[in-house]
């Protein structure tokens, strides 16, 4: 938890100097209109927004920590002896701790809507070469540049799961992080095999499974542990 | 006898710790080309999300003892597809199939697991199986 706590307080950090940012950027910031419920943004942004880092960093250094906070919140070990520990938010301070990944992550979903390098600069992603099956970040651009609704779809999509797990911790419901996790797990996974990895399809898994079965008995380099 | 497929994404580093993405593919992390075949005791399991991990104690070729940590699909994906949390325990034989990670780190992306004194076969249900059968 302290790796996680360390991690979230450091997304956070980011989130606050990429508003800053963002903030000081701005010269000549526009007036917003009038609105009855100042959480409504039904104004254009009061600056620009300058990204500092690129998706894939923002999703390493930010989206992805602040999701562990969610999938860490609940858990089932096993352990050696037999015995079964259950992990889940208890104390207010567990539940703040939720809190801030849940915050992190949805406000730092959106911060995907400004547009920036996918890759940090020379990071071509795994594109190249024999066993490549990532998209180069220009493959990814122009996804994204042909079908920008299905990128801001997904994005939406992952924050409606952040809006889900806000909702939990007001509620202290912790048998629902299961299913939020397993909610997580699923918009994140749609995104990266629309954008990351496509060519990890069915026909790619169908491939592996036959290997795996037409594979001999285990013997050689490969033998973790023989037959006894 | 039923098919297993493999997992897409791996999450190790939720038990071995490092910087690993709790998502990537599956590639980035497995070798396709190494298939595993494990047999051991289990030490350990953890229902975490996104992925579900057994640690397993088997014999490697050199006669040593080694502890694996072999990843499966997420809690309710496997309580889906007939999963129980108390179906493994501690203590279990088991013989794994999968794929080895591409950094020599002890870690098995599962396909299919066996409970070697029943004999049944448990898918190890990762998101790989709802690609494959899309």
């Amino acid at each position: 938890m302290k790796r996680s706590h360390s991690r979230a307080g450091f997304a956070a950090a980011l989130v606050l100097c990429l508003a800053a940012a963002s903030s000081c950027s701005s010269s000549k910031p526009s007036t917003p209109a009038a609105s009855p419920n100042p959480m409504v943004n039904t104004t254009p942004l009061l600056g620009d927004m300058k990204p500092v880092v690129s998706v894939k960093e923002l999703m390493q250094y930010m989206i992805d920590p602040a999701s562990d906070y969610v999938f860490d919140s609940v858990k089932s070990i096993v352990q050696p002896n037999g015995k079964v520990v259950e992990v889940a938010p208890k104390t207010d301070e567990d539940w703040e701790k939720l809190r801030i990944g849940a915050v992190t992550m949805l406000e730092g979903i959106y911060l995907l809507k400004v547009q920036r390098p996918f890759t940090p600069a020379g990071d071509v992603n795994n594109s190249v070469g024999p066993d490549a099956n990532e998209l180069s970040p220009t493959e990814i651009a122009a996804k994204v540049q042909k079908d920008p609704v299905e990128w801001n779809a997904r994005i939406e999509a992952l924050r409606n799961v952040g809006l889900q797990v806000l909702d939990i911790v007001k509620r202290k419901d912790a048998k629902e992080l299961w299913d939020a996790s397993e909610n997580l797990d699923e918009a994140c996974e749609a995104c990266h095999k629309s954008y990351w990895y496509p060519k990890e399809d069915a026909a790619f898994y169908r491939t592996l499974d036959k290997r795996l079965h037409d594979a001999p008995a285990p013997k050689g380099a490969f033998v973790a542990s023989p037959k006894r | 006898m039923r098919k297993f497929l493999t997992s897409a994404i791996a999450a190790g580093a939720l038990l071995i710790g490092g910087s690993a993405w709790a998502h990537h593919p599956f590639a980035a992390e497995y070798d396709a080309n190494k298939a595993a075949h494990l047999e051991g005791k289990v030490t350990k399991v953890n229902w975490t999300n996104p992925h579900a991990f057994l640690t397993v104690e088997g014999r490697a070729d050199d006669g040593k003892v080694e502890r694996w940590q072999i990843e499966l699909g997420s809690p309710n994906a496997l309580t889906k597809h007939g999963w129980k949390r108390t179906m493994v325990k501690a203590g279990d034989e088991v013989t794994v199939k999968g794929w080895y990670a591409r950094d020599g780190k002890h870690i098995i992306n599962a396909e299919g697991v066996k409970l070697n004194r029943t004999g049944r076969e448990l898918d190890a249900r990762s998101s790989y199986h709802e690609a494959a059968a899309n």
